[in-house]
C-alpha cells in the first residue's frame, strides 16, 4: 500500500456532516493493554495499512467523542523514545513528526497499573513532546484484587496531567475514559511538568534542529538529533547533527544513559507519593512456568502443542471445507440449468465460480490457523517459546524472535515477513526474512492435501495415526529442517558486525480477551480474502481465457481432426468429448505455454498441464489447485460435481499410464515444498529489505532447491 | 567489554558487584551496576536499574535466563546476564 493509500484511507468514519474531526495517538510499553483497549474502543472499525516506506503495520480505528469522530493510531508498543528495533524508531519517526503525518491531537497513554514504576519511563518522555495527553492506568482491576490502592487524585497532581484508572479487559472505567478524553480534546490542555532538565550540549543540539523541524517540541528536535541516522529524514537533518558531532564529540548513547536515569530519579518519587509496589510472592504465572519453561517438558510441551494445532486445522477445518465445496459445486449446477450451454455458462462455472471457490476453501484453515496463534499470542505462551529455544537459533544465524515470525509462517509468510522488525539485529533478521517461505505455509496445504492422495494410502498405521497425518507431519519436518539448514549457510555466508540482543518480557499468563482473538482472525481472514482472493481470482479467469482460446484456427482445427479420427476408433460419446477437449487445450495458448515448458520440467516427471500449474503458481502457489481443477474440468466429460482429486485419478499421459504416479506426486510435493512461488511475499521482502537483491536471492535460491530436489526424489522413484 | 559502571550519576553504588550469570536457581541479588554501556541502556529501558531485586528463575539450553526483577519476569541471553552486576542481599551475607 503506497503512502497516500494510507493517508487517504485514514480518513475512515468521516461524517457528512464536516464535524470537527481529532487523531489520538496510542503509546504504552509492550504488554500494556494497549491495543485490548484500541479493540475494545474501535471495535471493528479498523483499518490496518503500513507506516510510509516501511512495512511497520500502523493500525488504524474509528470512534465518536462527544458528537466528533476520532480517529486512535494504535502505535507498536516500545520502551523509550530513544529506540532500539524498527518498530521502535517508527514510534519515534510518527511523534517527532518525521513521517509527514500531522502531529497527533493528543495521546493516550496506556500504562499497566501494577507496573508503573517500569512504564511511566516512556510516559515522562512523551510529556516533554509538548502535546496533551491522557494517562490510563489499566489492569487497575487486578490492582485492587491484591488490595492496593492508588490514588489517582495524588498521581495526577503529581505528574501534571489527567489520569484514570481503567480495565481495558472488563471495560471498567471506560465511560470516564472517554469523557476525560473530550474534554482534553476541547480544552487541550498540555502537561504542566517535565521530569528531565537537558545540558547545555543538548539544549544546543535541539536549536541546531530548529529550521530542519520548526514545528516540534525542543525534546522532539533532540530526539530527531540522536536518531537521524536511521529515520527517513531530510538530508538538513544529518547535517544539521553532524555539526554537532564535530564540534562537541556528542556522545549519542552516554546522553541517553544521562537522560533515562535522570527519569527514573525524578519520576520514581512522585510514583511513591502515590503508589508503593508490592514484592508479590510466587504467583500463578510462576507454577505455570515451572512446567512450561523447564529444560525438558518446556520443548515438549512446545512439539505437543504444535502438532495440536495442525491436528486441529485438518480435523476441524474438513467438515466447512467440504460444505464450501458442496456449496460452490451446487451453485455451480444451478446457474448450467438456467443458462444455455455456451462460452457464457463454461466461463461463470469452470472460470470465475472455480476461481471464488478455490479462495474460499482456504477460509476455514486460515481462520483457525489465526484463531490458534492469536489465544497461544494472548496466553503469554510465545515469548516463552523465545526464551526456549533462543539458543538453538542462534546457532543457525536467527533470533529467539525468530521462532515467532517462522511459527506465524505455518500461516502465511507475509504476515510472518512483516513480524520480523522485531529483531534489532539486522542480519538475523534478514536471514529471518530469506528463510521464512520455506515453512510450508497455509496455501501450500491444499496442494499437498491433493498430492498426498495419490502418493500414500488413508490407512492406519502403528495402530493410531493415520498414513496420511504422518506424510503431512513429515512434510512439515523436512520444511522445517530446510529452513534452519539454509539458515545456516546464510550465517556464514552474510557478514554483520551488529550486536544481537534478545532481552524478552515475559508477560503474566492471562486468560485470552476473545474480542482480540475474533478481531484477529476477522482482520487476517478478511486480508486474505480481499489481498490474496482477487489474485487467485484474477488468475484463474486468466487461465480460463488462456486455455479456451488459442492461436488462430489451431483449436477449431484439432477438433475437427479428432472428429475425422473418430470415425475409425469407435469411441463413446464420453470418450470422444474427452479427447476432443484434450485436443482444443493442446492447441490453446495454454497448452503452447505448458508445451514449451515441457523439456525443462519432464525429468521431474511434469507433463505440460503441470507445466501450466507451475506458472500460475508464481503468482500464489494455492493457484495450483484452481489451476489444476480448471483445466481437467475442461478436459473431462463430467462437470464440477466430482472432486479435483478424482479429477486427477483420471488424467492419463499420451502413452496411457498415469500422469499422478506417486513419483510425480511425491516429486511435486518436494517442488512446492521449496520453490519460491509467491509474487507477494517477493514484494513484501523488497519492502522490508529496501532492495530487489534479497527478493531475486530468496527466488534463485529457493526455486534451485526445488529443481534439484524434485528432480533427484524423481529419478529414485519412478 | 567497557569496565565502568553505567550510569556514573549512581556513584554511591560501586560496581563490585559479581554477575548475575553466576546466580544460582532462585538466588536472590540487588543489581549494583553494569559492565557493558549498550546493553546497561536497554536494560534502563526496560526498568532494570541499580538498586532493582533479582531473582534467577531458571536457566534454559545455553544459559538463556529467566529473571524475576522487581516482580516482572525477563528473558535475557548469556551475554545480556553477564553484564549485569549483582550484589548478595544483605540477609544472605
Amino acid at each position: 500500500m503506497s503512502a497516500d493509500q494510507t493517508l487517504s484511507s485514514a480518513t475512515l468514519g468521516q461524517p457528512t456532516q464536516p464535524a470537527e474531526s481529532f487523531r489520538i495517538a496510542l503509546v504504552g510499553n509492550p504488554n500494556c493493554g494497549k491495543s485490548t483497549l484500541f479493540n475494545r474502543l474501535t471495535g471493528l472499525r479498523q483499518q490496518t495499512g503500513n507506516f510510509p516506506g516501511v512495512t511497520v503495520e500502523r493500525v488504524l480505528g474509528a470512534t465518536v467523542l462527544a458528537g466528533h469522530p476520532v480517529e486512535l493510531i494504535d502505535l507498536p508498543g516500545t520502551y523509550s523514545l530513544h529506540p532500539s528495533s524498527l518498530d521502535e524508531q517508527v514510534v519515534v519517526d510518527y511523534l517527532v513528526g518525521l513521517t509527514g503525518d500531522a502531529p497527533p491531537d493528543a495521546i493516550l497513554y496506556v500504562a499497566d497499573a501494577n507496573k508503573l514504576d517500569k512504564h511511566l519511563l516512556l510516559f515522562t518522555q512523551v510529556l516533554d513532546l509538548e502535546l496533551p495527553v491522557l494517562l490510563a492506568l489499566n489492569f487497575s482491576d487486578e490492582l485492587e484484587a491484591r488490595g492496593e490502592v492508588l490514588d489517582v487524585q495524588e498521581l495526577a497532581a503529581e505528574l501534571g496531567v489527567r489520569v484514570v484508572s481503567i480495565s481495558a479487559r472488563s471495560g471498567q472505567g471506560l465511560t470516564w475514559l472517554s469523557s476525560e478524553l473530550s474534554d482534553l480534546l476541547t480544552t487541550r490542555t498540555l502537561p504542566e511538568r517535565s521530569f528531565y532538565e537537558p545540558s547545555e550540549l543538548e539544549r544546543r543540539l535541539s536549536e541546531n534542529l530548529t529550521d530542519a523541524l520548526p514545528n516540534a517540541a525542543p525534546y522532539a528536535r533532540l530526539l530527531a538529533a540522536h536518531h537521524a541516522d536511521h529515520a527517513r529524514v531530510p538530508a538538513a537533518l544529518r547535517i544539521a547533527r553532524s555539526v554537532v558531532t564535530d564540534v562537541d564529540g556528542f556522545d549519542s548513547l552516554r546522553l541517553q544513559v544521562r537522560e533515562t536515569m535522570q527519569r527514573y530519579d525524578r519520576f520514581l518519587p512522585a510514583l511513591r507519593a502515590a503508589q508503593r509496589s508490592a514484592d508479590a510472592g510466587a504467583t500463578r504465572s510462576d507454577r505455570i512456568d515451572d512446567i512450561v519453561t523447564h529444560r525438558f517438558f518446556g520443548p515438549l510441551i512446545f512439539i505437543s502443542i504444535m502438532f495440536l494445532v495442525f491436528t486441529a486445522i485438518f480435523s476441524w477445518a474438513s467438515v466447512p471445507t467440504e460444505m464450501i465445496e458442496l456449496l460452490f459445486a451446487s451453485v455451480g449446477d444451478g446457474i448450467r440449468a438456467v443458462l444455455p450451454q455456451g462460452q457464457l455458462a463454461d466461463f461463470l462455472v469452470d472460470g470465475l465460480l472455480a476461481g471464488l471457490g478455490g479462495v474460499a476453501v482456504f477460509v476455514p484453515q486460515i481462520a483457525i490457523l489465526f484463531f490458534l496463534l492469536s489465544v497461544l499470542e494472548e496466553v503469554g505462551y510465545m515469548s516463552r517459546a523465545v526464551f526456549l529455544f533462543d539458543r538453538l537459533m542462534q546457532r543457525f544465524g536467527l533470533n529467539g524472535r525468530s521462532l515467532v515470525a517462522l511459527t506465524s509462517s505455518g500461516a502465511c509468510a507475509i504476515p510472518a515477513i512483516m513480524s520480523t522488525r522485531t529483531i534489532s539485529n539486522p542480519k538475523e533478521r534478514l536471514i529471518t526474512i530469506l528463510v521464512s517461505p520455506l515453512i510450508s505455509c497455509s496455501a501450500r496445504i491444499p496442494v499437498y492435501a491433493i498430492l498426498i492422495g495419490f502418493a500414500i494410502p488413508a490407512v492406519t498405521v502403528w495402530g493410531i495415526f493415520n498414513a496420511q497425518a504422518l506424510a503431512f507431519m513429515g512434510i512439515y519436518l523436512i520444511s522445517i529442517a530446510a529452513t534452519l539448514l539454509s539458515a545456516l549457510a546464510f550465517k556464514y555466508i552474510l557478514k554483520s558486525s551488529e550486536r544481537s540482543y534478545l532481552m524478552i518480557e515475559l508477560p503474566a499468563y492471562r486468560v485470552p480477551v476473545w474480542r482480540n482473538v475474533g478481531i484477529t482472525v476477522w482482520s487476517k481472514t478478511k486480508a486474505f480474502l480481499f489481498g490474496a482472493g482477487k489474485i487467485i481470482l484474477g488468475i484463474s479467469m486468466i487461465l480460463w481465457v488462456l486455455a479456451s482460446t488459442g492461436p488462430g484456427e489451431q483449436m477449431a482445427q484439432a477438433e475437427h481432426q479428432v472428429r475425422v479420427d473418430q470415425l475409425s476408433q469407435n469411441l463413446s460419446d464420453a470418450e470422444l468429448e474427452d479427447a476432443v477437449a484434450n485436443a482444443r487445450l493442446e492447441a490453446s495458448f495454454a497448452g503452447h505455454i505448458g508445451k514449451a515448458m515441457e523439456p525443462a520440467i519432464a525429468p521431474l516427471g511434469y507433463d505440460w498441464k503441470i507445466g501450466i500449474a507451475l506458472v500460475t503458481s508464481f503468482a500464489a502457489r494455492e493457484v495450483f489447485v484452481g489451476t489444476i481443477a480448471t483445466l481437467y474440468a475442461i478436459g473431462s466429460a463430467d462437470d464440477n460435481e466430482e472432486l479435483v482429486t478424482e479429477r486427477l485419478s483420471q488424467a492419463k499421459r499420451a502413452d496411457g499410464s498415469q500422469v499422478y504416479s506417486v513419483a510425480t506426486a511425491v516429486s511435486l510435493i518436494l517442488f512446492y515444498l521449496f520453490a519460491m512461488q509467491c509474487m507477494s511475499t517477493l514484494a513484501v521482502t523488497k519492502r522490508e529489505t529496501g532492495t530487489w537483491k534479497w527478493p531475486v536471492v530468496q527466488t534463485v535460491y529457493m526455486t534451485g532447491l526445488a529443481y534439484f530436489v524434485a528432480l533427484i526424489a524423481y529419478q529414485i522413484l519412478s | 567489554m567497557v569496565n565502568e559502571s553505567v550510569p556514573d550519576s549512581r556513584e554511591s553504588i560501586p560496581p563490585t558487584g559479581f554477575c548475575a550469570l553466576q546466580l544460582g536457581r532462585h538466588q536472590r541479588g540487588v543489581v549494583c551496576g553494569f559492565s557493558d554501556e549498550c546493553f546497561a541502556h536497554k536494560y534502563l529501558c526496560m526498568g532494570v536499574l541499580p538498586g532493582s531485586h533479582v531473582e534467577l528463575v531458571r536457566k534454559a539450553a545455553g544459559q538463556t535466563c529467566y529473571f524475576k526483577i522487581d516482580g516482572r519476569t525477563l528473558a535475557v541471553r548469556k551475554e545480556e546476564a553477564a553484564c549485569l552486576l549483582i550484589k548478595r542481599l544483605a540477609q544472605q551475607l
